[in-house]
């Protein structure tokens, strides 16, 4: 039977009446008290484990956020205009100047600014653009027959005729450039 | 009647005295040129090509007399270099190039006179990355005396040498040289000099021997000259060798020299060896204070497995690929060069390419590496011609070495070797008609052939070149031409002609056998071979130099190397004709390309019988961090010694003319061009000046009292 | 006139003689030419030149590096292949963060002249710019010494 009690205004008859209705504790048997405690504890490990997962998640969100960051702050930046612009053929000395100041500042730089083809870009690619830019375009050496014309130009000798049955390919790849040189 | 004739006569007075007249002014010139000449002496002019050659003395090429010995460094391989046990030592040989030999260092003692110079320090920075050196050398000219004067500085550089840059620095101004043909640059530096400029000069007298002239230098003023070259390492063995020459020696020059050489006279003795060029050498009892001060820097690319400086006190920093060596400070004194080694090699056949372009075009140079150690590679069958000088020049002790030689390389054959013996004088005797087996039965004809008596006459070699390459060869075997002689003949181009136009597939290997050969003719014909040279004193035993010899001709890396450039366009290659792999020696290629992508270069040639390849792929796109760009001259350095060695038997016009392109085109020094600077802002007071050669120490263990000569 | 026609004889060799007998050195002399840019305050960071003698046999025999520290300390770059001095080509460029603004020496000449013409010369500015590689209006001059 349910009494309607206000709690607000009659606080100790409240409790008396609040111990009236739950005096009598019905007994609980041992196995349900044991599947309820199981499934408790299931819960709450469950809820451990998805807690632990949310932390980990978030632990690795910030990491993969932390690395993003990373990422976008290092990013190599926009290379720097390739001397592309100019052809070997008519450099000048202003596209040294470029090149010399983005080598001078560490900036990274366009592989098509190798000039000299050696793999980096380095003084030596300012070099070559410079001698580039004031050479000569028309010498005396040009208006000289060429060696070719003398003859004196001569082809390496084609691949001679093999037995193909005896051939043995010895493959030497060259791993490495570096190798016995730079 | 008498009016008519009078105006004859006088008509043809006129004509006469006009005549008489302008030969007397040119003989004015003529003297005034010779007045001059005696100056240019001092600092090694080169004569007109057109100047005849003394009567009975070895006519060379007209091209390039005495100057494309090749650098034995680079292009030759040397089996065997005089070995006399320190008898010879100090006499240099007719027309050796070989700078500075010794063995202990001369220490400044109390009773040294110092001797003021106009060279007070020599600075070289190298740097050495792969197989290729680029050098600085900062000669630094100063006046020590009270009244102006022109300095003069005979030095050795590597023979292969690349020179392209020159800046004469006068107080903190840098004047860049500029390269002209030679005669130009020597006649701006005589006319800048006799008008008060300061002027340098750096003119080339052999390909290893320079010489720097610095005019105008007023009392107490410094000229510094900076001069850079690129060159190729030397490699055998398994060691690569930098070598900096620090010492020209003194030489030997023959009765018939015809005052090209180079001469050697105490300190002071202008015009006392009658020869163009001329070394002054301080006594033991004189030391100049002139030092120098010398740093490499190596990158060899792979891990550095062993270094060495045999030749100084040095210090020494090895980490990985990388090296730096200083010479120490109490070793500073340039009496003997600077050898520095260090070791690379594996086992088997390596081959690389390195390559660089720039705006005038692609430049590469391919490498193969022998392996270290021949006892792997098969054996092959050898057909060995032995071309005996029995004229009357080699008898006695050189006969007898040349048959010692012999001997000891028929007994290293096997039976299914071949061999020939051709004997030469006034004619050519063959020992048979077609080769014979070296069975013991026939080494043993062949030993008894030898001890005939033959010869005594003249020396016509011409008939046993012919002889020996001319016989039908073998083609299961290689031959190989061992001419066994002092070389003195009359007619190199004519040999170096021949063995150009009939060599086919046979190699030449040349023996100096004496102790002053002819080493230019040995030398081209070595070269020109693709074989060796060797030289033999009279008392050096020849079966270590034949033992070799033969192990190594018989085990060939590889033969027959020929190159595919498959994807790229490759021109201008040098050499022409490639040589063989042996174990000692690698084999370098330098060549222009041209195109993009990447191509699949393929080495094949045969080894032990069987074809053998090796893949060597090149992005021409990003050739790789293999690329130098010491590449250009040292390929233009190439080419130019390639023409100059054509020259020694191709007399085409043009000859001269092509290498003088390629060494100005190129920016190079060469026997044709000069570089020359002149500080055309001041002119100097007075008169130009005393000539003050630069004296140098005589190199380390040469005896000064037999080697130079006397006042 | 009789006796004058006797004497010409002896007189013409005379005149070879005083003549001289072609010596080398003979109307050759050096000068020197300074390549002048005037950036007009801006920054002059690269520089490009062509000089040319259009008249005269002039001839090449040195290059000297500019008067300001940005370029005093080497020599311009030129082609090696510069021949007969007829054309050149120099230029260089500089890091220096003190870059000449006003009119300053860029490179020095160093030319030898021979014969009695005098020598005429003209230039053709190739680039200028600043450090940032604009192009900048200059102002060239020769000053011959």
């Amino acid at each position: 039977m349910r009494q309607d009690v206000d709690p607000s205004s009659d606080l100790p008859e409240f409790a008396a009446a609040m111990r009236r209705a739950y005096s009598h504790r019905p007994a609980i048997p041992s196995e349900i008290d044991a599947r309820l405690s199981a499934m408790a504890a299931e819960r709450f490990a469950a809820w451990r484990r998805s807690r632990m997962a949310v932390r980990w998640a978030g632990a690795v969100a910030a990491g993969l956020a932390a690395v993003i960051a990373l990422a976008i702050a290092l990013r190599p930046q926009r290379p720097a205009a390739p001397i592309a612009r100019a052809t070997p053929k008519n450099y000048d000395m202003v596209d040294a100047l470029l090149l010399a100041k983005h080598l001078a500042a560490h900036d990274a730089v366009d592989r098509a600014s190798d000039v000299n083809g050696d793999g980096v870009v380095d003084q030596r690619d300012v070099d070559a653009i410079a001698a580039a830019a004031v050479r000569l375009r028309q010498t005396v050496a040009h208006r000289l027959p060429t060696l070719n014309a003398l003859g004196l130009d001569k082809p390496i000798r084609p691949a001679s005729a093999e037995s193909s049955d005896s051939a043995k390919a010895v493959a030497q790849v060259v791993a490495a450039p570096r190798e016995g040189m730079r | 009647m008498n009016g008519l004739r009078t105006r004859w006569i006088a008509a043809l007075g006129l004509a006469v005295f006009v005549l008489v007249g302008c030969s007397t002014s040119s003989n004015v010139y003529t003297a005034s040129k010779l007045e001059n000449a005696q100056l240019r002496t001092q600092i090694g002019f080169l004569q007109s090509q057109g100047a005849a050659a003394p009567p009975g003395a070895a006519v060379r090429s007209a091209l390039i007399p005495g100057q494309t010995t090749p650098s034995r460094e680079e292009e030759l391989w040397v089996i065997a270099k005089y070995d006399d046990g320190g008898a010879g030592q100090g006499v240099a040989t007719a027309d050796g190039d070989i700078p500075g030999i010794g063995s202990l260092f001369a220490r400044l003692s109390d009773r040294q006179t110092p001797v003021p110079v106009p060279l007070r320090h020599t600075d070289v920075k190298a740097d050495i990355a792969g197989y290729i050196a680029t050098v600085n050398v900062t000669q630094q000219f100063h006046n020590p005396f009270n009244s102006k004067i022109e300095a003069v500085y005979v030095f050795p550089l590597p023979p292969n040498a690349a020179i392209n840059e020159f800046v004469m620095t006068v107080g903190d101004r840098k004047i860049r040289g500029i390269l002209r043909e030679r005669a130009e640059a020597e006649r701006i530096y005589q006319v800048a000099k006799s008008q008060g400029y300061v002027a340098s000069l750096l003119i080339q007298d052999r390909p290893n021997i320079f010489t720097q002239s610095v005019a105008n230098i007023e009392p107490g003023r410094e000229i510094d000259v900076d001069i850079k070259y690129f060159h190729t390492l030397a490699y055998e063995d398994g060691w690569y060798t930098w070598h900096f020459p620090m010492v020209v020696g003194p030489r030997f020059n023959p009765p018939d020299a015809g005052g090209g050489g180079i001469g050697a006279v105490v300190r002071g003795a202008y015009g006392a060896s009658g020869q163009k060029t001329e070394v002054q050498y301080l006594k033991p009892t004189e030391r100049s204070g002139h030092d120098i001060g010398l740093a490499v820097h190596l990158d060899a690319g792979v891990k550095v497995e062993q270094l060495d400086v045999p030749s100084h006190r040095t210090d020494t920093h090895v980490d990985g690929a990388t090296a730096d060596v200083k010479l120490a400070a109490d070793d500073s004194l340039p009496n003997k060069d600077f050898v520095l080694r260090y070791r690379v090699a594996g086992d088997r056949i390596k081959a690389g390419a390195l390559a660089m372009r720039d705006a005038t075009g692609g430049y590469f140079s391919l490498m193969l590496f022998p392996p270290d150690a021949q006892s792997h590679l098969p054996r092959k069958p050898i057909e060995l011609v032995y071309v005996l000088d029995c004229s009357g020049s080699m008898e006695g002790q050189p006969i007898a070495q040349a048959k010692a030689a012999i001997r000891t390389a028929l007994a290293k054959m096997r039976p299914d070797d071949t061999f020939q013996i051709i004997k030469f004088s006034n004619d050519a005797q063959l020992m048979s008609d077609r080769p014979l087996a070296a069975s013991p039965r026939n080494v043993a004809n062949a030993l008894r052939y030898l001890d005939q008596p033959y010869g005594g006459g003249g020396t016509m070699m011409m008939e046993g070149i012919r002889k020996a390459l001319d016989a039908p060869r073998d083609e299961s075997r290689l031959r190989f031409v061992c001419f066994l002689t002092d070389g003195y003949i009359g007619n190199e181009a004519d040999i170096l002609r021949e063995i150009h136009g009939r060599l086919g597939s046979s190699r030449i290997f040349s023996f100096g056998v004496g102790s002053s050969v002819n080493r230019y003719l040995l030398d081209h014909m070595a070269k020109m071979g693709r074989g060796a040279v060797a030289y033999l004193a009279l008392n050096q035993r020849p079966e270590p130099v034949m033992d070799a010899f033969v192990e190594r001709i018989s085990h060939p890396a590889l033969t027959d190397v020929n190159v595919e450039w498959n994807g790229v366009r490759v021109t201008d290659v040098s050499p022409a004709e490639l040589p063989d792999l042996f174990v000692g020696r690698p084999v370098i290629l330098t060549g222009k390309f041209s195109g993009d992508g990447v191509a699949n270069i393929r080495v094949k040639g045969s080894a032990g019988g069987e074809v053998q390849e090796i893949n060597v792929p090149l992005n021409l796109d990003t050739p790789g961090p293999a690329a130098n760009p010491a590449l250009r001259p040292v390929w233009a350095r190439a080419k130019i010694a390639e023409l100059a060695d054509r020259g020694t038997w191709d007399t085409a016009p043009d000859l001269l003319t092509q290498i003088k392109s390629l060494a100005l085109e190129h920016g190079l020094m060469s026997a044709y061009t000069a570089f020359i600077a002149v500080d055309a802002t001041r002119q100097t007071e007075g008169a130009f000046g005393t000539q003050v050669a630069v004296p140098v120490p005589t190199p380390d263990g040469v005896r000064y009292d037999t080697t130079v000569a006397p006042k | 006139m009789k006796r004058l026609s006797l004497l010409l004889p002896l007189l013409i060799p005379l005149l070879c003689l005083a003549a001289g007998p072609g010596d080398p050195a003979a109307g050759t002399r050096f000068t020197s030419v300074d390549i002048l840019i005037d950036p007009k305050g801006q920054p002059l960071a690269a520089y490009q030149v062509e000089f040319t003698a259009e008249v005269g046999r002039v001839s090449l025999v040195g290059v000297e590096a500019g008067e300001h520290p940005a370029y005093a300390k080497r020599p311009p770059y030129y082609d090696p292949a510069a021949l007969a001095g007829h054309r050149i080509i120099v230029g260089d460029y500089s890091l220096d963060p003190n870059l000449p603004r006003n009119r300053v020496r860029v490179a020095r000449l160093m030319l030898e002249v021979r014969g009695q013409t005098k020598p005429q010369y003209a230039m053709k500015l190739m680039a200028a710019a600043n450090a940032d590689g604009k192009t900048i209006p200059v102002e060239m001059s020769l000053s011959e010494q």
